[in-house]
């Protein structure tokens, strides 16, 4: 039967009676907790005002339920004071260059920059707002934030000592109203996944969460994948890599930055760190989502994915993953296992580009990912696929036939371009209007062009 | 003495809003036996709505109460301005997010649960969703207002050109990070304790008492502090809090209302969003000469307080120009969307935007630079200088403010650099823009220009400050607390600022129209004052020293002439006093001088004093996705002797990336069916740090004490650097025209999102290639109303 969940908060050993696992943290914290530093100003991750550390990363509270935080190590705006009782340097510094006005903001932001300071990393331009994507300020303008987290970077006292009090992290099943089973292994997890159908299968919960935090679902039964070897493995090989299901963006992305930049890049703007901390490539694809981002450059790149269930296991070519609107192979005793992606080699041109309303933390309006083989300045091969364009993350079957075995010429790209009008009806909602993504996909195709002949395109090196 | 007037001061919450200890309403542990309590709010756009099933929702455990229209004990009747705005919708559903019922449980995912299991039964009428469909039809809220001056007929037709244009901009949601909130508590006979996330604590009361059918002096409002507000917690925050109210009184029990951000999105009102069209005459030199314009705002469903932000829209709509014939048409358009109120400029934003966009347009077909024509057209010193309202524009500092940015932002030098890049085609494309500013600052309405204040100093010689202007971030306690420090020369820490209250200062006006610190500090000054002269001549008697002779400087009473070495410690001082007999509590009050307003004529001096600004923004343009960067900006802004340096720059940094927002990345997107659907951050996206100019340089101008007689010579610095960001759309502009080597005008409305960008793009570069082809030079094209 169910066990307590426990955590480590704020120093302190914790253990959760009588809560339920699908409670969100931030409810739990600012509710049964009484810790009410850390706040809610959308639980739809996306304004960072619930920011904590989870095992020092930085985490939005209101999408993660407390029964994925079993013997994880929490953090609050509270428990960031010295043993002295004094600010920790973060609260001072940000408090000092006057990057609060409401306030409101402010916790969230605290936590973040206290992430930061834990990673070591140069503060730079780019690696500061890398880190505030997840975080909006509607007060400050940000300039004070900005030098704040400059000033605090690198902070040798980054956080209180964490204790010496390990939790059992064997215990598998969680309940309340909702009963959370956190398997172990592979058979484990493919067996309930074979008994409960149903069941909410969540790794990061970043879609999920939503669901909870937002929407107010209450799931009846909930497996939580991430506990699982199998799905946790990333290796790198000469020309491919293997990545579990369950891999967050956080432990992928320096491998991806080894090996394959120009996705790395993209991942950087996908959601925010503390998205990133949390969130799947698993997931990505069990949502499904037309503007999901990684499935169109998994697409460009030819990926396999490999499926599992009680009754064995199978790969399927991600071209044949998605079959219509949130609609995947997955049969309902299926979970994906891992992701094989067949890396690029020198003779490819690659690239992704994202196309969104705002540059950080937004859902792309378009997201194109291409990969042209090309010998001697012909291209032999192409895959084009798109996100935003259809009601699936798609390829683009007449422009890829235009351009393979064709000169990379103005001309070619031009005819691309023409051909993209009969592979897709984009979308057409708040994001933009199918009018201006097609616009938008055929004019990445220029730019790649462009790219390609070493003209200065990228709005973000000016 | 530390912490007086003029110094830059921490604002007093900072270190409480890091470390996670600043309370705000959501936080307060709640009263025993609170109920939660969540709305239902309207699926459709405009219907009759027949009935409201509450059966399956009442029958749910833990449900309290659920209330409808009917059950209004007082009126139904939230209207700030006018009357009978509806709380819940009754008989008549006028926009989707209306609320037409609340639920209260025992928790609030069970309210919230029970709120959706509320079935309406609405039979749905034609919706009027745009301001375009409300012109056709003649949907006003109320008759057209009418700025003029002059013979503008006759003057257009006499001057020797003439261009017509036409523009639009979206409306913008508030998205402070709190949410709307209230907490209701009944205590005895039937009174009430109402906590309220509001700038207007004294319209909660009144709203309240409306809808309960209580005299106001049953009902106390109380904030102690705001998680941003910018104008959406005047009029919203009171029918939030007259719910809570209205549950809290029908159950016997506290009641807390809290708005989850996506209703408080689609329920609450924005920014107006406008049309533009106008014709304007000018000569070769680009003087403008005359100007014929409409403007009209979609107010939504109801007046709520439309009135002032057109009225002040139409009376900023000559910013900084002098336009000798005048008539402004301010239409009130009324539509089947949410009730469009208060936000950070209150119509101004909007009202400067014609005239630039007209600059620019001017700019070009005469050859000129955009900076020409507007230098040619500034309000004069001494001639040329009278609004079409009739106010003179006395003070003037714009041209210091240009002259200042110009030279700050290395402007010619960075024109060149721009060109010189643009020329080189390519798909990126750089832009510069400026934007000077003038803006009123006064309530349009003369009686909403006065404040309260009550100062209490304790025989320790503590002091407690209390005033009728609530915290939203802006710094306002800082602020007043400086003055009450400076009038007695005592350490700001000695100063404790309580929350507003009802209860201690009474019938208040919101804090709003950046008027915070200009009258509440005047009215704390008057406090502080009177309880220093009480001081004074008590020293005086006490000591036996002429009251001439008695200062107070560095935290003591001076006895004597300076050097006399006669001191007692301001502490030691009160408890004298006490002992004496002396009261050391006092109110104060203020209200601003100078000002009259007919509002029908249009005519009087609304504003006490105007403040005046500049700015220059470069941006970049990728000419294939219309994706936009900021890439510096410098600001100039007026802050008179700024009582606060530290709190005014945040002040302006603040206001203008939130006005930044408004004119590229905020969009407010509905359907069809006039649902709103960027009703969460995740589709309405408001600036992220990234995207602050990576040069960013915010300066007050120096050595500007105001004119007038205001606190300290301090002037108001909450709404007008909003305005600045205009710069930012005037720069995209020129990015945009350098597609088109300048030749043709920009269509650019905003927000001037990536696809607005892109279609701009597009559409300058057709036109461009077409006359190219047709061997054209120049081609004169202007878009017709
Ligand atoms: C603020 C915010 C910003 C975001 N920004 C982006 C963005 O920029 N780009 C983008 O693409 N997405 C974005 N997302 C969506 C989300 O973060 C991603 O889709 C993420 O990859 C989901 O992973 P997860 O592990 O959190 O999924 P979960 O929420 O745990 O699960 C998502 C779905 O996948 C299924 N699933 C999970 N693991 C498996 C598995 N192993 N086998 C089968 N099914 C599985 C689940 O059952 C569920 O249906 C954003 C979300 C938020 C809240
Ligand atoms: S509350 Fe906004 S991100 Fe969690
Ligand atoms: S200080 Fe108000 S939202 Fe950041």
């Amino acid at each position: 039967m169910g066990e307590p969940i426990e955590i480590v908060l704020n120093g302190a050993r914790r253990r959760l009676d009588g809560v339920s696992p699908a409670m969100t943290l931030l409810d739990w914290l600012r509710g049964p907790a009484r810790l009410t530093g850390t706040k809610e100003g959308c639980a739809e991750g996306d304004c960072g005002a619930c920011t904590v550390l989870v095992d020092r990363l930085p985490v939005n509270a209101c999408l993660a339920v407390v029964g994925q935080m079993h013997g994880r190590v929490i953090h609050t705006v509270e428990g960031l004071r010295g043993a002295d009782g004094a600010p920790h340097p973060v609260q001072r510094a940000l408090a000092e260059s006057d990057g609060t006005q409401c306030g409101f903001c402010t916790p969230g932001i605290v936590m973040s920059a206290v992430a930061f300071g834990c990673g070591g990393e140069e503060p730079t331009p780019e690696t500061i707002h890398d880190a505030l994507a997840g975080n909006l300020c509607r007060c400050t303008g940000y300039r004070p934030i900005v030098e704040a987290v400059a000033r605090c970077a690198r902070s040798p006292e980054p956080l209180p000592p964490a204790p010496a009090v390990p939790i059992d992290h064997e215990a598998r099943t969680f309940d309340g109203p909702t009963i959370l089973h956190a398997p172990r292994a592979l058979a484990e997890l493919l067996r309930l996944r074979a008994e409960h159908p149903d069941a909410w299968l969540l790794a990061g919960g970043t879609d999920l969460g939503v669901r909870v935090s937002h929407d107010r679902e209450v799931p009846g039964r909930v497996i939580h994948v991430v506990g699982v070897p199998e799905l946790n493995g990333l290796a790198a090989h000469p020309d491919r890599i293997e990545i579990g299901a369950a891999t967050t963006y956080q432990r992928l992305l320096p491998i991806l930055t080894n090996h394959v930049p120009p996705f790395a890049e993209m991942i950087r703007r996908l959601g925010s760190r503390q998205i990133r901390s949390m969130g799947t490539i698993g997931g990505n694809l069990g949502t499904a989502s037309p503007i999901g981002d990684t499935s169109p450059v998994l697409l460009a790149l030819g990926a396999t994915l490999h499926l599992a269930s009680i009754r064995g296991r199978r790969a399927v070519a991600i071209d044949d993953f998605f079959l219509g609107y949130r609609e995947t192979a997955l049969a309902p005793d299926e979970v994906i296992v891992s992701i094989d992606m067949r890396l690029p080699s020198a003779d490819e041109i690659f690239h992704v580009d994202k196309v969104s309303k705002r540059r950080d933390q937004d859902i792309s309006a378009v997201l194109g990912a291409y990969k042209l083989g090309m010998v001697d300045g012909i291209v032999r091969e192409a895959r084009l696929a798109y996100g935003g364009m259809a009601a699936i993350p798609a390829r683009a079957p007449h422009a890829e036939a235009t351009l393979a075995g064709a000169p990379w010429t103005e001309a070619t790209v031009e005819r691309a371009v023409a051909a993209l009008a009969r592979d897709f009806e984009p979308l057409d909602d708040w994001r933009a209007s199918a009018e201006y993504r097609l616009m938008v996909a055929g004019n990445l195709l220029r730019r790649l062009y462009l790219r390609s002949a070493g003209v200065a395109a990228e709005l973000d090196a000016l | 003495m530390k912490g007086g007037a003029h110094t830059a001061q921490r604002h007093d919450s900072a270190l409480k809003h890091t470390t996670g200890e600043a309370i705000y309403i959501d936080d307060q542990p709640g009263p025993t036996g609170m109920l939660h309590a969540a709305l239902v709010l309207s699926p459709v756009a405009h219907g009759r709505l027949k009935r409201a099933d509450l059966a399956a929702a009442r029958a749910m455990a833990g449900v309290v109460d659920i209330v409808v229209a009917a059950d209004v004990p007082g009126a139904n009747d939230i209207a700030p301005i006018m009357k009978g705005e509806a709380m819940f919708a009754d008989g008549l559903v006028e926009y989707a997010g209306q609320p037409i019922a609340a639920v209260v449980a025992t928790s609030l995912d069970i309210a919230r649960a029970a709120a959706r299991k509320v079935i309406v039964d609405i039979e749905t009428l034609p919706a009027i969703l745009t301001i375009d469909e409300a012109l056709q039809k003649g949907a006003l809220l109320y008759p057209p207002a009418t700025l003029s001056r002059g013979d503008v007929a006759k003057a257009m037709a006499a001057a020797p050109r003439r261009l017509k244009g036409e523009l639009r901009c979206g409306g913008q949601e508030h998205f402070y990070l709190e949410g709307q909130i209230a907490i209701a508590t009944p205590t005895e006979d039937g009174d009430l304790v109402v906590h309220s996330s509001t700038q207007h604590p004294t319209e909660v009361q009144h709203i309240v008492s409306r809808v309960l059918g209580v005299d106001y002096n049953q009902v106390t409002v109380m904030v102690r502090r705001m998680g941003g507000a910018f104008g959406g917690k005047e009029s919203n925050a009171s029918w939030v809090a007259a719910v809570a109210a209205l549950l809290a009184r029908r159950t016997n029990r506290p009641v807390k209302l809290r708005l989850p951000r996506g209703d408080d999105m689609v329920a609450t009102g924005k920014r107006h969003g406008f049309l533009f069209r106008y014709e304007i005459g000018f000569d070769e030199e680009g003087r403008v000469l005359a100007l014929d314009a409409l403007l009209a705002a979609n107010g939504g469903h109801s007046v709520d307080l439309t009135p002032g932000v057109l009225g002040r829209a139409l009376t900023h709509i000559d910013n900084v120009y002098w336009i000798p014939h005048l008539r402004a048409v301010g239409c009130p358009c009324k539509t089947n969307t949410v009730s469009n109120t208060a936000f950070r400029g209150f119509g101004g934003p909007q009202g400067v935007l014609p005239m630039e966009d007209a600059i620019l347009r001017i700019a070009r077909v005469l050859g000129r630079t955009p900076e020409q024509v507007r230098a040619v057209n500034f309000y004069g010193e001494g001639r040329d200088d009278e609004t079409p309202y009739g106010q003179r524009v006395e003070d003037n500092r714009v041209r210091a403010c240009v002259e200042q940015v110009t030279r700050e932002s290395n402007w010619q030098a960075r024109r060149a650099e721009v060109d010189t890049f643009n020329r080189q085609g390519g798909p990126l494309r750089r832009g510069l823009g400026m934007f000077p500013l003038k803006f009123g600052i006064s309530f349009n309405v003369p009686s909403m220009n006065q404040a309260g204040a009550l100062v209490h100093v304790y025989s320790d010689g503590s002091i407690r400050l209390n005033h009728g202007g609530t915290e939203m971030g802006q710094g306002l306690f800082v602020k007043v607390a400086q003055v009450v420090a400076e009038v007695f020369q005592v350490d700001l820490d000695r100063i404790r600022v309580t929350a507003t209250s009802t209860g201690e200062v009474p019938n208040t006006s919101p804090t709003a129209a950046s008027t915070g610190s200009d009258l509440n500090g005047w009215a704390a000054f008057e406090a502080a004052s009177t309880i220093k002269a009480r001081l004074t001549a008590f020293a005086a008697a006490h000591f036996d020293v002429p009251a001439e002779s008695v200062s107070f400087r560095d935290n003591h009473a001076h006895l004597g002439p300076p050097g006399a070495n006669r001191v007692v410690e301001f502490g030691e001082l009160a408890r004298l006093a006490h002992l004496g007999r002396i009261s050391l509590s006092s109110t104060g009050f203020y209200r601003t001088p100078k000002i009259h307003w007919d509002p029908v004529a249009m005519k009087g001096r609304p504003f006490f004093y105007f403040s005046f600004g500049a700015a220059v923004a470069e941006v970049a343009i990728d000419t294939l996705t219309g994706e936009s960067r900021v890439l510096r900006a410098d600001l100039v802004q007026d802050c008179g002797r700024s009582l606060n340096p530290a709190i005014d720059l945040g002040q302006i940094e603040g206001a203008f990336v939130q006005g930044m927002g408004w004119l590229t990345c905020e969009e407010l997107w509905w359907d069809a069916e006039g649902r709103l659907r960027t009703k969460g951050p995740s589709t309405y996206k408001i600036p992220g740090s990234r995207d602050v100019p990576p040069i960013f340089n915010a300066r007050i101008l120096d050595n500007a004490p105001a004119r007038e007689d205001t606190i300290f010579r301090s002037k108001a610095v909450g709404e007008p650097p909003l305005m600045l960001a205009t710069a930012v759309w005037t720069a995209l502009k020129d990015a945009i025209a350098s597609v088109a080597d300048h030749r043709l005008d920009v269509d650019l409305d905003a927000p001037a999102t990536p696809e607005r960008i892109l279609m701009a793009v597009e559409r300058v570069r057709a036109a461009h290639s077409l006359s190219r082809e047709r061997g054209e030079g120049i081609m004169w094209r202007t878009s017709t109303p």
